[in-house]
């Protein structure tokens, strides 16, 4: 098709230069002579064609109508076969066939291209020279028409014939091409037919039409890729389309003359004798006849405008204008098209997004609104009324014995009087602690009207910055209060918000606050540099300062010690800003390090670097020049996700500019012992019974007066936790308390009779009263409940034996009294006694085989622990609910069945809160047991045979290398660790030892 | 042995019996578990003092983090989702998250969708907050529970979690030390039945004593279950009677433990062993024996240190067998054991 467009180009080469390049003057109003010269010429034809030679005309008219009609083969051949010397044609054609195949076979289409193109400049150029000529031939050979049009006419064959030739892969399109034309010579020869009676304008458009429409035929027909070029054959110019009209038709306008000269035959012959385009000599022969005819066709393309006018109409066609819009928008407008879309989508989605969010929904009249009050005649909807407003003058004039004008005011009478008389009370229980001032810093946080209280003593009111942080109460209008205050968990509302507001781990605070200080000193320091001097100068410095101390702090305690908390509020305190990087995100080592970096790498020294606004802000800067404190949660919560973690956080450390805080529940992880080791690290130890009082406060300004001894159960049941043991109480709290306190509250009295009153919140809410348990799980749960201290397994039953004793009320059985009495009643009871402590025992074993104590594995932390573990897990394994159920029955029925006998009132149970004191001595009992335990030889307590003769071997070995090796380690200072405590394996120096010294003495 | 020969008696009834009671009656096809599920506070059962509490908490509006915790069946999830439609009403929708064991909740989970959820913005009203119920919290992974851990603080201002689980010590501590523990025990039989009379009264199922009787006693303290048994076998059989309960529930007829305790208490080593060994003939495994025996013998009307003596020895049997030594010997030891007991303690 390339080449065929090819050729058509050349022909446009033909066609073109004589219509774009500026004609002479001369030669316009010689197209017109032209013109009429071929009007004229076409008259005298008609009127010359009146005799025989009309009839002829007329025949060969016909014939070709036939021809062209009836098939679809050239009208060429057709003309060939019904022409009497067409046997001679024939043959002639058959050669030229051969011929022309063998040729293009020998020939590379691309040199036979060429060639074209040169003849095609060549033609160009002989163009221009004979330009000249033009007028000449004109004027003076009318008689030589026939000459001119036999060259027209070869003219046509040679064009032809190079679009044959030109390309023999599509030589289809080319037969097509052909066909079209013989058609629209045959056509053109109907339409000279009619010319006769008709106009000839109405002909050649009516002829014109149906060429457009073969060309559409064409286009159909063509392949897929033909078609591109094919449109764009159509789309370049309807202009062209007229030419090969023009040319077609002025051949056509032609072919009727030779019937003057000779047959049609003869022309055909000649035609197809020049159209052998391997003949040079006749390509150079017919090159001025060639001209000629190019010259006579000027004429015609002049004429061709008068068809333009018609073509168009054509032009018109829908289907061609729609496949032409298409081809031109197909470039351009996919990506536009493509935001137009999206453009649409957007709006779309927009104008949907806005119905969802339905303000209307928010108060409906929906039943859930309005349920009715849950009938538990509580009184804490008046409780937290306590409304304190001349109360808490009081407090904050420190005289508490004005009391009486504050009595006048009151609405609530008793519930302030009792506030106040329970604060004096407590007040006398704890002389020493501050329970003034606690109570008022905790009133205003708690945010029952808060506007008295402002200037309450060490309340730094700073709000922190770094982190979203809320203490809804003291903005909300007042007339809401009593809805908002609760919309915050205690937890939240009590939080420390300064060093001074944290209880207990004082130390570790104080060291806290010192090592951030230093900090903020520096950082201060640096600030007044920057100011003062030159930022070089600086960085100097900073380097220098950074240096003086480490910049890493390990922060270590159980959860719920405060360690976060404290961060806060020593933050809080000194104005840092906190950067906080916790488990509950994804912390790769690459994302930590993008993200915590650049914080981590600056001294976020004031933004506003110039002088002048510094000058000028010098409010604005404050804040922005606040230091920033990175404060990795969690780092020995490590998942197989974040891997890179440990390696980003050793990076951090030794590159980071800012201060440091990691936080850890368990003992870090030993990746990260390089760290701890170079670091200082802070222990927070669980929360006192000092709480307690700090408790109670909270409670009693959340409206509840709960007998501290209960709280300190409640703290050390869950084991000084006290963000577990807030949020429990404001659960308790909040859902009303006590049923049976209600009845205390409106007493005036309260702290009178509640003591025993007020003990079983626990058991309402964590623990369980054992003498309730006639149905079987609620005794059970002591065991999943009560986790105590630090016992290796059976924590459970553990806390069940140590409570046992004041579970039973157990009389004093001395030796003396068995001796003195031998009461059967008393041996009865001591058998019940040894029944209860035997089925514990045996529920302990129970338990052993059961899951109660699988220890939970930490597969999130170091890789290497998990290959230690020589337990399998069994818990998927066993039915564990069997056990439990029999252990369960099995306990709450001894102790039920004692207690049934002997210990006549209801004692309720209190379980797992063994005091303070007590629970020192326990620990110190498990701790000497331990020491017992380490003393003896390990294969004691590891006694199967595979271990001894497998494991123990290597551990002895180990022990004794990583002794030497610690013997050799002393050369630096810091600390040595054994290989197996990289491993996780914890154990003591004894144990080490033991294994070490294990046959020793036999080898010396 | 009358008991022996209804377990013996092949199973053409229930091929029968589908057709004629199962077409007529029933168009709807909705586990009467979701049928029957409580839609507030005062419709569930057991733990009344709990439920009060919450009940409490629902109309105020501030629920802490709470873990509920106890066996399956007592109606935690249940408690939760009333909690959270009472909180929420016509925005449930939109301000709860819920994912239970099915779900995915693997460490990313957590990290994205839950995370996503508690930063959210949903508008409620005041005092309210978005709610995450997370069902069985403790089966989730350890990473999983970790990496939420933090998600629990930030976003207490607007987002709660509700958690429910079996045993609440496998939550991690510190997740544990972010929520209010509440524990559920089991129901007693007396709720369960109560309930079970209700649903037949909806339902219209034709009972008996004894069939009510035995759909507690399988259903021990789990009302999911004793309302599954009883749909089932009042889809296969129509009428519930003990015969077609312990069809349904292809238990060791408990009548036939207790025949065997009985003997047991009498001294009659044979006869029990006779039963055991029928029992076991059956192709019940120990396992399911042992837990039988258990629960029969828990029940059961006999002096209250005789039965703890019992559950002792059964207690030590079945230890036995989780340890791996399921045999006929061990069964039969425990009926020689438990017929010394009964003559120690006799005596």
């Amino acid at each position: 098709m390339k080449e065929a467009s090819t050729a058509d180009k050349s022909v446009d080469d033909c066609d073109n230069p004589p219509k774009t390049c500026p004609e002479n003057a001369k030669n316009k109003p010689k197209k017109g002579e032209s013109k009429e010269v071929e009007g004229t010429n076409g008259h005298d034809e008609k009127e010359n064609r009146s005799g025989p030679p009309k009839m002829n005309a007329f025949q060969f008219m016909m014939n070709s109508r036939h021809k062209s009609i009836g098939s679809n083969s050239p009208g060429r051949e057709a003309d060939l076969s019904a022409s009497p010397d067409s046997v001679v044609s024939k043959e002639e054609l058959k050669l030229r066939k051969s011929r022309l195949e063998s040729w293009s076979e020998q020939k590379g289409a691309s040199k036979r291209k060429r060639e074209y193109e040169e003849t095609g400049n060549y033609i160009d150029y002989k163009l221009e020279k004979r330009k000249k000529k033009l007028k000449r031939i004109l004027n003076i050979d009318c008689q030589s028409d026939d000459e001119v049009i036999r060259t027209r006419k070869k003219r046509c064959a040679v064009i032809e014939s190079d679009g044959e030739n030109s390309n023999d892969v599509k030589e289809n399109v080319k037969k097509e091409r052909r066909n079209k034309l013989s058609l629209d010579k045959t056509i053109k020869s109907d339409g000279i037919e009619k010319e006769l009676k008709l106009t000839p304008k109405s002909v050649k458009s009516w002829k014109f039409k149906i060429k457009l429409s073969m060309d559409q035929n064409k286009e159909a027909e063509t392949t897929s890729e033909d078609l591109v070029s094919n449109e764009n054959e159509k789309v370049e110019s309807p202009k062209e389309a007229n030419k090969d009209l023009s040319l077609d038709e002025c051949a056509v306008v032609n072919e009727e003359k030779p019937p003057e000269n000779g047959t049609s035959v003869e022309k055909r012959s000649l035609r197809t004798r020049k159209a052998k385009p391997k003949m040079d000599f006749v390509y150079s022969d017919s090159d001025e006849e060639k001209e000629m005819f190019r010259k006579k066709k000027k004429g015609t393309v002049k004429v061709a405008p008068v068809f333009l006018k018609a073509a168009p109409k054509a032009k018109l066609d829908p289907k061609v204008a729609e496949a032409r819009r298409q081809f031109l928008l197909s470039g351009v407008p996919s990506s536009l098209k493509k935001e137009m879309e999206k453009q649409l989508c957007v709006e779309d989605v927009e104008f949907d997004v806005f119905p969802m969010v339905s303000h209307v929904q928010q108060k409906s009249d929906n039943v859930f609104w309005d349920l009715p009050k849950p009938e538990l005649n509580l009184t804490h909807q008046e409780e937290t009324k306590i409304a304190v407003a001349p109360f808490s003058k009081n407090i904050l004039s420190l005289e508490p014995l004005a009391t009486e004008h504050s009595d006048a005011e009151e609405t609530g009478l008793n519930k302030i009087k009792n506030c106040k008389k329970i604060i004096k009370e407590i007040k006398t229980q704890n002389p020493d602690y501050p329970v003034y001032k606690v109570f008022n810093s905790i009133y205003s946080k708690s945010g029952y009207k808060v506007e008295t209280a402002p200037e309450s003593v060490a309340q730094t009111t700073t709000k922190r910055r770094g982190r979203p942080k809320k203490n809804p109460p003291e903005k909300k209008p007042e007339t809401q209060t009593q809805q908002q205050e609760n919309t915050t968990m205690w937890t939240e509302k009590y939080k420390p918000k300064s060093s001074a507001d944290i209880i207990g781990n004082r130390s570790s605070v104080t060291s806290l606050k010192e090592f951030l200080s230093k900090w903020s000193k520096d950082s201060s320091k640096i600030r007044k540099k920057c100011d003062s001097e030159s930022e070089f100068d600086v960085t100097d410095d900073s380097c220098d300062s950074t240096k003086m101390h480490s910049n890493t702090i390990l922060l270590q305690g159980p959860s719920g010690s405060g360690k976060t908390a404290s961060v806060y509020a020593v933050c809080n305190e000194l104005g840092f800003n906190v950067l906080e990087v916790n488990a509950s995100s994804r912390r790769t080592g690459k994302r930590l390090l993008q993200e915590v970096q650049e914080a981590t790498q600056s001294h976020q020294v004031c933004k506003n670097d110039t002088l002048l606004s510094s000058f000028v802000k010098e409010k604005n800067k404050k804040p922005s020049a606040k230091m920033c404190v990175l404060l990795i949660e969690d780092v020995d919560v490590v998942f197989e996700q974040d891997e890179g973690f440990i390696a980003a956080i050793a990076q951090i450390v030794t590159t980071s500019k800012r201060p440091i805080i990691l936080t850890a529940t368990d003992e870090p992880p030993s990746s990260l012992q390089k760290i701890v080791n170079n670091h200082a690290a802070i222990y927070f130890a669980p929360f006192s019974s000092i709480l307690t009082i700090w408790l109670q406060i909270v409670c009693l300004v959340e409206g509840l007066y709960i007998v501290p001894k209960s709280l300190d159960d409640l703290l050390s049941y869950n084991r000084g936790d006290i963000r577990r043991t807030l949020l429990q109480l404001q659960l308790f709290v909040s859902s009303g308390g006590r049923r049976a306190h209600t009845e205390i509250k409106t007493d005036i009295d309260v702290f009178v009779d509640g003591d025993d009153k007020i003990d079983d919140d626990n058991s309402n809410l964590s623990l369980l009263k054992m003498d309730e348990s006639s149905d079987c799980k609620e005794g059970g749960q002591i065991y999943h409940d009560c986790q105590s201290f630090s016992l290796s397994y059976c924590n459970n039953l553990d806390v069940i034996w140590w409570n046992l004793p004041t579970m039973l009320t157990l009389p004093n059985f001395s030796k003396t009294t068995l001796a003195e009495s031998h009461d059967s009643k008393d041996k009865e009871k001591l058998k019940m006694l040894s029944d209860c402590y035997d089925s514990l025992a045996f529920a302990d074993v129970l338990c052993g085989k059961g899951q109660f104590h699988e220890s939970l594995e930490r597969k999130w932390r170091t890789k290497e622990k998990d290959g230690v573990g020589l337990e399998e897990n069994m818990a998927e394994f066993t039915p564990h609910d069997v056990s439990n159920d029999v252990v369960q029955t099995l306990i709450s029925g001894r102790v039920k069945l004692y207690k049934e006998k002997y210990s006549r009132q209801e004692v309720a149970l209190n379980m797992a809160v063994p005091h303070q004191t007590e629970r020192r001595w326990r620990s110190k009992q498990f701790a000497s047991e331990k020491k017992l335990q380490a003393a003896l030889p390990l294969s004691e307590s590891l006694a199967r045979r595979a271990i001894a003769l497998d494991y123990m071997p290597c551990l002895r070995t180990i022990a004794r290398l990583e002794f030497e090796r610690a013997a050799n380690n002393t050369k630096r200072g810091n600390r040595f660790y054994n290989y197996l405590r990289n491993l996780g394996v914890r154990c003591g120096d004894t144990t080490y030892r033991v294994a070490c010294d294990v046959f020793k003495t036999q080898d010396q | 042995m009358e008991a022996m020969e209804i377990d013996d008696t092949p199973q053409p009834g229930p091929s029968k019996e589908p057709t004629t009671s199962g077409t007529g009656k029933k168009p709807d096809n909705l586990p009467w578990i979701e049928k029957y599920r409580p839609q507030t506070f005062q419709e569930i059962v057991g733990n009344e003092d709990t439920t009060k509490r919450l009940s409490v908490i629902a109309k105020q509006g501030n629920l802490p983090n709470v873990i509920i915790a106890g066996p399956p069946g007592v109606g935690k999830t249940t408690t939760i989702l009333c909690l959270a439609r009472i909180l929420l009403g016509p925005s449930f929708k939109e301000a709860v998250l819920e994912l239970n064991a099915s779900n995915d909740r693997g460490i990313d989970v957590v990290r994205n969708k839950i995370k996503m959820f508690a930063q959210q913005k949903v508008t409620l009203p005041a005092g309210r907050h978005k709610i995450i119920i997370l069902d069985e919290v403790d089966s989730m992974t350890e990473g999983a529970q970790q990496a939420l851990r933090r998600t629990m603080e930030i976003y207490s201002n607007t987002t709660r979690f509700a958690l429910a689980c079996n045993y609440s010590e496998k939550v991690i501590e510190a997740i544990q030390s972010r929520c209010a523990i509440l524990r559920y025990s089991r129901l007693t039989d007396a709720q369960i039945l109560a309930r079970t009379l209700q649903v037949c009264q909806k339902e219209n199922v034709e009972y008996v004593e004894d069939g009510l009787e035995a759909i507690v006693f399988t259903a021990q303290g789990d009302m999911r279950q004793a309302l599954n048994n009883l749909q089932s076998t009042y889809n296969g059989f129509g009428i519930i009677n003990a015969a077609n309960v312990f069809k349904v529930c292809d238990e060791p007829h408990p009548m036939l433990i207790k025949d065997m305790l009985n003997s047991c208490i009498s001294g009659d080593v044979r006869k029990a062993y006779k039963i055991v060994d029928h029992l076991w003939n059956l192709g019940y495994a120990a396992e399911d024996i042992i837990k039988n025996i258990f629960k029969v013998c828990k029940n059961m009307d006999i002096d209250e240190p005789l039965k703890l003596a019992f559950i002792k020895q059964i207690g030590v049997t079945h230890m036995r067998i989780v340890d791996g030594l399921c045999s006929l010997v061990q069964m039969s030891g425990l009926i020689a054991r438990l017929c010394m007991e009964a003559q120690g303690v006799k005596k």
